[in-house]
């Protein structure tokens, strides 16, 4: 069997079709958004005389109630969503990381209070405390993408934190740490050059998953208009203006939900092949 | 099993104290002065420092903010969650009233989706590495994918706007509440369907199964009497984790339906800047779930002795 290997050490095998499938929807998502200023036209220009247009071949999506074309927007929208899901996952991501293993190396009263915050969040459904904590951010700070970011990434850090907590639970008994310590290397060293590299394959999976997670979040913020604010073209926050018009523009809500969904499955099935090819290579050892 | 179900109530007091902090901390994590925010929003003008001064002393909130906290909970413990701020009354008042519209549309996704996710479950782990199994995987994918909003709404665009059989809103017949089930139930039996083909697959992979079919019983036997009543643990512990919908349900389907249960009267408090009603939601959420939590393990150490004599 043909293989492809990764650099954090697991291979995936080309027989893995639908894992390729979500790979090329996610690359399509990636390029529309970098390529938005050559594919679309001005996504902020707006044309009473046009508004709410059915789709035509000058407006493949048709247009919106302030006569924007839709195509030019849900184009822009990739951008917005892929950047501000990326951001977010990164930025949990280092921290959840950092937090999970600290907690999981050391143990003691550090890693009961981690853990004990790990359950409260885990008992409320995250989409809830999100709308909370944007409620309050914008009553704070006035409304702004910042606020979304922030309140999202209250919530998430936690999956990080849990997952790489277990891993280090387990690792941090194994042969090549004792080692490590035999031979006087430092806490610092032995978690970033012996343990986060072998903990790499889950957080990967966990990443790939959860930019499909977080893109659904910022939609149903969006959505909720709490969200990325007009007049910038968040998938989302183009639903919710377009809700209203469901009757005479079904276009408006149809093209962006349709690209909501669309990125979301292709990382799901992206996420879900990475864990595949990642168990079969635990099981092969 | 008295010493058990004693360690397992010790075990989750730290965590409903985590959770009532969390949401009490809500009030308080603003930059600014919470006394000056709430007299604000509370009475729609700019205040004077006078005014400001006065509150705080009434709220209590000169004092440290553990005195707060400690105040704050007595007062939650006894079902008092304060007044909503833009209505005045008892928030606990309010949520009562949106109580039974949201339990509605829950109880009513659950039963169809536990129902479904058994039946493509069991499908699926019975032919896994089929055909028809690679369908219910890329089904479920899909429907975790969707956002419910849009389905909602292009469900509505179908079967309202088109075809005029059902209508887009409204509360209290039956017809009112099929389209925010279908929604709902489509990604909600997503999940739970990849759950129980994982738990049937991990069962019928113990040697106890192997012993059945080496006495030769009928496979319909090995799979429903032996392996999927084994697996039944984990499924209804996993199912029972989503009680926590019951209190808030899902936010996005009842703002697309305007269902008027309490997913839309957190947004609607959240736009109308009532804390206090946002507060007492992601409180009773955290709450509800842990005590389901609780009381399933409670459930399973009666029925199955290995669980308590396990830690």
């Amino acid at each position: 069997m043909r293989t492809v290997s990764f650099s954090f050490g697991f291979e995936l095998p080309f027989k893995n079709s639908l894992c390729w499938v979500g790979f090329g929807i996610v690359l399509f998502i990636a390029l529309m958004g970098l390529l938005a200023p050559m594919i679309a036209k001005d996504p902020y220009e707006t044309n009473i005389a046009e508004r709410l247009k059915p789709p035509s071949l000058e407006h493949p999506f048709g247009t919106d109630q302030l006569g924007r074309d839709l195509f030019s927007r849900v184009i822009y929208g990739a951008r917005v969503s892929l950047l501000v899901a990326i951001t977010i996952s990164v930025i949990s991501m280092t921290i959840g990381c950092l937090i999970g293993a600290v907690s999981g190396y050391f143990g003691g009263i550090v890693d009961d209070i981690v853990g004990r915050i790990i359950d409260v969040f885990l008992s409320i459904p995250e989409l809830i405390v999100n709308i909370a904590l944007v409620g309050i951010f914008c009553v704070a700070y006035g409304a702004s993408t910042w606020n979304v970011i922030l309140a999202v990434v209250i919530t998430n850090w936690v999956s990080y934190a849990r997952i790489t907590r277990g891993i280090v639970l387990s690792l941090k008994e194994k042969e090549f740490v004792t080692c490590a310590k035999a031979i006087g290397a430092k806490d610092s060293w032995i978690l970033l050059r012996h343990i986060i590299p072998n903990a790499l394959g889950p957080i990967v999976v966990l990443a790939t998953l959860n930019v499909g997670n977080v893109i659904m979040t910022i939609s149903s913020l969006g959505f909720l208009g709490l969200g990325i604010q007009p007049p910038t073209p968040e998938w989302g926050q183009i639903l919710n203006s377009g809700k209203n018009y469901i009757t005479t523009a079904p276009w408006i809500t149809f093209f962006p939900g349709l690209f909501i969904a669309l990125s979301v499955f292709g990382f799901n099935l992206l996420g879900e092949g990475l864990r595949d090819a990642l168990e079969r290579r635990t099981i092969g050892e | 099993m008295l010493k058990y179900v004693l360690r397992r109530i010790l075990q989750i007091i730290p965590t409903l104290i985590g959770i009532s902090f969390l949401s009490f901390s809500l009030l308080y994590i603003f930059p600014g002065d919470p006394a000056e925010l709430i007299v604000m929003i509370s009475s729609g003008v700019e205040p004077t420092p006078e005014m400001v001064e006065k509150f705080r002393k009434e709220a209590g909130l000169d004092k440290p903010l553990v005195v707060q906290y400690v105040n704050w909970l007595s007062k939650v413990v006894r079902g008092d969650f304060g007044t909503s701020w833009s209505s005045g009354e008892p928030v606990i008042e309010e949520i009562a009233e949106r109580f039974p519209a949201s339990a509605q549309l829950f109880f009513s996704t659950f039963l169809i989706s536990v129902a479904f996710a058994f039946l493509l479950g069991i499908i699926s782990a019975l032919h896994k590495d089929k055909a028809v199994d690679h369908i219910c995987r890329i089904f479920s994918l899909v429907g975790i994918s969707i956002p419910s909003f849009w389905l909602g709404l292009t469900l509505i665009w179908i079967f309202s706007v088109q075809l005029h059989v059902l209508p887009a809103f409204g509360y209290g017949e039956l017809k009112h509440l099929i389209l925010p089930v279908l929604t709902w139930s489509f990604s909600f039996m997503a999940v739970k369907t990849r759950f129980v083909r994982a738990s049937l697959l991990e069962a019928l992979s113990q040697d106890y199964i192997t012993t059945a079919r080496a006495k030769g019983l009928p496979e319909r036997v090995v799979v429903f009497r032996h392996a999927l009543r084994n697996a039944m643990i984990p499924i209804i512990t996993y199912f029972s984790l989503s009680m926590s919908h019951l209190i808030v349900g899902s936010v996005m389907v009842e703002v697309v339906f305007s269902w008027p249960g309490l997913g839309s009267l957190l947004v609607e408090s959240v736009f109308k800047r009532d804390f206090p009603v946002v507060q007492a939601l992601v409180l009773l959420c955290g709450v509800i779930f842990t005590i389901t939590n609780l009381v399933v393990d409670i459930l399973y150490a009666i029925i199955d002795p290995r669980i308590r004599y396990g830690d």
